[in-house]
């Protein structure tokens, strides 16, 4: 067998096509776990005992369960419950629910690792509660989650992948289809790993390029 | 409520069998490949690290549902004659071996240098302080990672249903296709991962506060 | 030939200039030791005695000199201007022969206090089990801790620790002893028991250098006192002249800062 390298240019507008999904899908993936951790983290760390428990068992279901299977029960669910959604938008919702449970715990972890001396100076200085966690905790919680954020980041592009099973038009969807009618098994492969490996070397690189600003910014 | 769940119950746990052994072959493999990876990555000669970098590279940015494919496709081409599940385990356990071998890295890294000073005063070098000083502490600290990664192998092992193994998501897919009854058949799917891994993350927990008062 | 009593020193240090980055710590350090003889090495922190200690059994390795053991160079072999890394077999083998403690005790924590002894001797120099187990037993008899041998470290007061530590250290039959700073991590009250292991070490003739803060050991137990400060050694000789007649502006101002109660 030989490796045709014109066949990869021929049919790359399909890969390009394929790429603006899986970004499209991604950067929503990722700004909604981001957003909906951050309601996940609050009601885990709230006063209320009820609220902590229903975030504690929430982080559990969905750390516990595998993506996809909430991506079937949303998509068919959603069809037999007379609401159909896109596979596009079921996919967003199964990945937004799952990595906002381990964003979450990210930030808490990123929280609780600002030690209580550091609360301490703060309320010496003067400062109240929210004033102490605005002004010393969160600064510097940001810089610590970044790292673990960059690889739940990656988790999420990856897991875009599972997304083309809905039948949503993106990379892996498209390298299928194409597999499926030319043949050229490895030359679709190939290209669909460079592809991804260029999404999430861009991408941990640009987080990589924050981290190092805000550690500037000290 | 849930008749058709309860009706369907010994298809799901067929398939729950499948995903049971999926994972434990998988996971034995990763770890050990995992090791491995981990011992080259710190100690080999300089190409040879620069190829398992390579290796991880890989392994890390691509999907796994990209190499189950792959490996679905091309070998067929390639001639190979696969069977699916051990196919499907093999390429779960590599993808896995590059998180196997940073939980051992990390391990590794983590036995105080004071371990390796009072090793190597001793006279002790290379394998045998390996064996002796090193692995009992790095495998004592890997436990709760470890576990953490199980618990990924086993969602990821749900990703085999998609190139046609017949585990307990794939059973799940069939009875819904037959029935129309998602929400019943997928919690169902969702409750047995849940079981597999939450039994795992309270053994992980175990072992934490087991590793906390050595050092 | 000359009348002097002195064979070959059971450490040789000549010369030695070790780099961290761009940071020479230490600075062309030259100085023997004698079979029998126990050294202390005293001076602020900074001043490189512990990394002085780390490069005669090579914890450390240094870019400039020679240290031999017992005439035998340790790490380096070389003719004519060209160093050469010793296989780390050889630098095992040696350091095999060399006792080390540390500040930190830094005992194995998966092991009771037997196994910490008798592993070295059984896995290293291959002595038969049962006998490694009655050498241990005996060397933790000697250091008090004859009722802790199934005890893990970690239930262990800091001072039981070190003292197992330096049972552990003897178990392999030195020739020589290094101590770091043995008692820096030790509550006060604690660090009398492990001084009083290394007092009868001494008195037993065994070859000893002591890295350590404690200026009234050094000053009774030692049979040398050398003062290190910015990777040099300043001043060395007997105890009593050191303490008694400081030359350098340098050890009376530490050894005053010392009498005021200083942190050093």
């Amino acid at each position: 067998m030989s490796f045709d390298v014109n066949f990869i240019l021929r049919n790359l507008p399909v890969f390009l096509e394929g790429l603006t999904v899986t970004v499209q899908i991604s950067a929503l993936a990722i700004a909604f776990s981001l957003i909906w951790g951050l309601v996940v983290v609050i009601a885990r760390l709230s006063r209320v005992k009820a609220l902590r428990g229903l975030a504690a068992a929430y982080v559990e279901l969905v750390r516990n369960t595998p993506v996809l299977v909430q991506m079937y029960f949303i998509f068919f669910g959603s069809a037999v419950a007379g609401y159909p959604i896109s596979g596009f938008m079921a996919g967003l919702i199964a990945l937004s629910a799952q990595n906002g449970g381990y964003v979450a715990e990210i930030y808490r972890a990123g929280i609780q690792s600002i030690s209580q001396r550091q609360v301490e100076a703060g309320m010496a200085l003067g400062m109240q509660g929210r004033q102490v966690f605005s002004i010393v905790v969160l600064p510097q919680a940001i810089r610590r989650v970044i790292p673990p954020i960059s690889n739940q980041g990656i988790v999420i592009i990856k897991d875009t992948a599972l997304v083309s099973t809905l039948s949503v038009a993106e990379m892996t969807y498209h390298a299928r289809l194409l597999t499926d009618r030319t043949a050229a098994a490895y030359e679709v492969f190939f290209t669909l790993a460079l592809f991804y490996l260029l999404v999430t070397t861009v991408f941990s690189g640009v987080m990589r390029l924050l981290e190092w600003r805000l550690r500037v910014a000290q | 409520m849930f008749d058709i769940l309860i009706a369907n119950g010994h298809l799901l746990l067929a398939g729950a069998v499948v995903t049971l052994y999926l994972s434990a072959g998988a996971a034995a493999m990763a770890a050990v490949l995992g090791a491995g990876l981990a011992l080259l990555q710190l100690f080999a000669f300089w190409p040879l690290r620069l190829l398992v970098e390579a290796y991880l590279y890989i392994m890390r940015g691509v999907p796994l549902l990209v190499l189950l494919f792959a490996m679905y496709y091309m070998l067929p081409y390639a001639g190979v004659n696969v069977n699916p599940t051990a196919g499907g385990m093999v390429v779960i356990a590599l993808y896995f071996s590059a998180f196997m071998s940073e939980v051992f890295r990390g391990a590794i890294l983590a036995v105080p240098k004071g371990q390796w000073d009072a090793a190597r005063a001793l006279g002790m070098f290379g394998r045998t302080m390996m064996v002796i000083v090193v692995a009992p502490q790095a495998l004592r600290l890997a436990g709760p990672p470890f576990v953490n990664t199980c618990i990924m192998l086993v969602k990821g092992t749900s990703l085999v249903s998609i190139i046609g193994l017949l585990e307990v998501t794939m059973a799940g897919r069939q009875i819904v296709e037959r029935t129309l009854a998602p929400f019943q058949i997928f919690t169902g799917v969702a409750v047995i991962y849940f079981l597999i891994c939450y039994s795992l993350s309270v053994y992980g927990r175990y072992l934490e506060r087991r590793t906390s008062y050595v050092h | 030939m000359s009348t002097k009593p002195n064979p070959t020193p059971a450490i040789a240090v000549d010369g030695v200039s070790k780099w961290f980055g761009k940071l020479k710590v230490l600075d062309e350090v030259s100085t023997a030791v004698a079979p029998g003889e126990a050294v202390v090495v005293i001076g602020p922190s900074g001043s490189g005695k512990t990394t002085l200690l780390r490069c005669i059994n090579l914890l450390e390795e240094f870019q400039e000199g020679e240290i031999r053991i017992d005439g035998e160079p340790i790490g380096y072999s070389g003719s004519g201007g060209q160093r050469i890394r010793r296989p780390e077999r050889e630098v095992a083998r040696m350091r095999a022969q060399l006792g080390m403690v540390f500040q930190s005790f830094n005992l194995f924590p998966h092991m009771n206090v037997l196994k910490n002894v008798m592993v070295a001797p059984v896995r290293i120099k291959g002595v038969p089990r049962k006998e490694a187990e009655a050498i241990a037993v005996d060397l933790l008899e000697r250091v008090g801790l004859g009722d802790k041998l199934a005890s893990m470290p970690a239930k262990l007061s800091g001072g039981q620790q070190q003292r197992v530590a330096i049972a552990r250290a003897l178990a392999m039959n030195p020739e020589l002893m290094l101590f770091d700073e043995p008692t820096s991590a030790l509550d006060p009250e604690l660090v009398g028991e492990v001084l009083g292991v290394m007092r009868q070490l001494v008195e037993e003739g065994m070859t000893m250098v002591i890295v350590t803060h404690e200026m009234q050991f050094a000053r009774e137990v030692a049979h040398r006192v050398v003062f290190m400060a910015e990777g040099k050694i300043v001043e060395q000789g007997p105890p009593d002249d050191l303490f008694g007649n400081p030359q350098s502006e340098r050890l009376q101002t530490f050894l005053k800062r010392f009498r005021e109660g200083y942190m050093i």
